[in-house]
């Protein structure tokens, strides 16, 4: 679990949970889905303009909504973060976006340990300073000068398209373990109307039928071929057959 | 007071609507493999826990009576040699003529009666604790089934049945070679 800390507030993604800090008081505030996603966007991209296309894609992953969503997101986040004192102004630029001031820096305190991996299409859209006074002893710095922040590459947020494409792959997977498990494991069997009976054998490249001493006088019969064993049935009558060498084995 | 489409106050289409409904389409398409093969997969499993049937044989002097509900088979097997007898527990998956038997558990209920060993004892001593085995089968007759096996090694046994093998089977039941 992890939080983004910028002057008095603490955002607290995963719980959707903003949090201001007044004179030793905390004061919480809940935040939708939506306006997590694009303040987490507006802070990862401080000073950046965000157009409103790419903040109502990360903000409703691509779902339909109606054109005062975002608007109406931005005026919720400002009502949260407005001062006193002004330490987060989110400004609007006509026919651009959004962009994202802060008064003090941003920091990322994370509350567990989490592997923290690069991606590998370079798509990762928090870049986060984090305090490293454990890496750079403070002694080593002269006085007066401020701990320098480093930057860690948070994991990307999965979009539902992504997801859905790993799910395709996934089945795809399935699929064709499944089908070349069933064509190995398949026994085909074809059966043919002959003078002696009907002839029914699994159709099998390393035995030969004909080859085999089947019965031939003529008869209404069904004969079931496997290999080198066969069973000859008539109706009525008790089945027989040529056993194989191994013995019965069931299951 | 009502807005007129496409005017400022009521723009016709939300803000973005080009690219959300290519989105939604894309995520439409994306979603047709996955919805197609759970559903194969879901008719694979209702088709084989569709099963209701026993299964009696004598086979070189093994007997063997077979019961399967709900996809789930208990077979007991005696060999009328030593006496030796073995219940053997599996799920069946049912696809068209094949049946392929996920084996799950092997237990020896009754020991050999005299010194010798049986077939029994040495064939399921031998596999592990989970087997795959699978075989083709065919109506001959009202109550009689042949079935295939190939592996591991040829065979062909007959079996008196009641009932279906299968939810398919049941409701649509396989031709008989005629004979």
């Amino acid at each position: 679990m992890s939080r983004l800390i910028f002057g008095s507030f603490v955002l607290e993604a995963e719980i959707r949970q903003l949090t201001r800090k007044l004179a030793g008081e905390d004061v919480r505030v809940r935040l939708s889905g939506a306006e997590v996603a694009i303040l987490e966007q507006l802070l990862a991209n401080e000073g950046v303009v965000q157009s409103k296309e790419d903040l109502l894609a990360i903000g409703w992953s691509g779902r339909p909504v109606s054109p005062n969503s975002l608007p109406v997101a931005i005026a919720n986040l400002r009502r949260h973060l407005q001062g006193p004192p002004p330490e987060v102004e989110i400004r609007t630029l006509p026919r651009e976006g959004y962009l994202l001031k802060l008064a003090s820096g941003l920091q990322l305190e994370r509350l567990a340990d989490e592997p923290v991996t690069p991606s590998e299409n370079g798509q990762d859209h928090v870049a986060a300073p984090e305090e490293t006074t454990a890496d750079i002893p403070a002694a080593a710095l002269p006085p007066g000068v401020p701990v320098p922040p480093t930057y860690v590459i948070a994991r990307p947020r999965l979009t539902t398209q992504q997801r859905l494409v790993r799910l395709n792959i996934a089945c795809l997977v399935v699929v064709v373990i499944f089908v070349l498990v069933t064509v190995h494991e398949w026994v085909p069997v074809d059966c043919a109307e002959e003078p002696r009976g009907t002839v029914c054998i699994v159709d099998d490249d390393q035995h030969d039928a004909a080859a085999l001493e089947l019965p031939t006088n003529a008869g209404q019969r069904l004969i079931a071929v496997s290999g080198d064993a066969w069973l000859e049935i008539q109706r009525g009558v008790p089945a027989r057959d040529r056993p194989v060498s191994e013995p019965a084995r069931g299951l | 007071m009502a807005f007129r489409r496409g005017t400022d106050r009521c723009p016709s289409r939300p803000v973005g609507y080009e690219n959300q409904a290519m989105t939604r389409k894309r995520l439409f398409l994306l979603l047709i493999f996955p919805v197609l093969v759970g559903i194969a997969g879901l008719a694979l499993l209702v088709n084989s826990m569709g099963c209701n049937y026993t299964l009696r044989s004598t086979h070189r002097d093994v007997d063997y009576y077979g019961v399967c509900r709900g996809g789930f088979v208990n077979l007991v097997e005696t060999d009328l040699t030593t006496g030796s007898t073995w219940t053997v527990g599996a799920f069946q998956f049912s696809l068209a003529d094949q049946l392929l038997f996920v084996v799950h558990s092997r237990n020896h209920i009754r020991e050999s009666s005299g010194k010798a060993t049986s077939v029994l004892d040495t064939y399921n001593r031998s596999l592990g604790a989970i087997s795959f085995v699978n075989y083709a089968w065919m109506p001959v007759g009202r109550r009689r089934v042949v079935f295939f096996q190939t592996s591991p090694y040829h065979d062909v046994l007959t079996m008196t049945r009641e009932g279906h093998i299968s939810l398919w089977d049941a409701y649509f039941p396989y031709d008989r070679p005629a004979y």
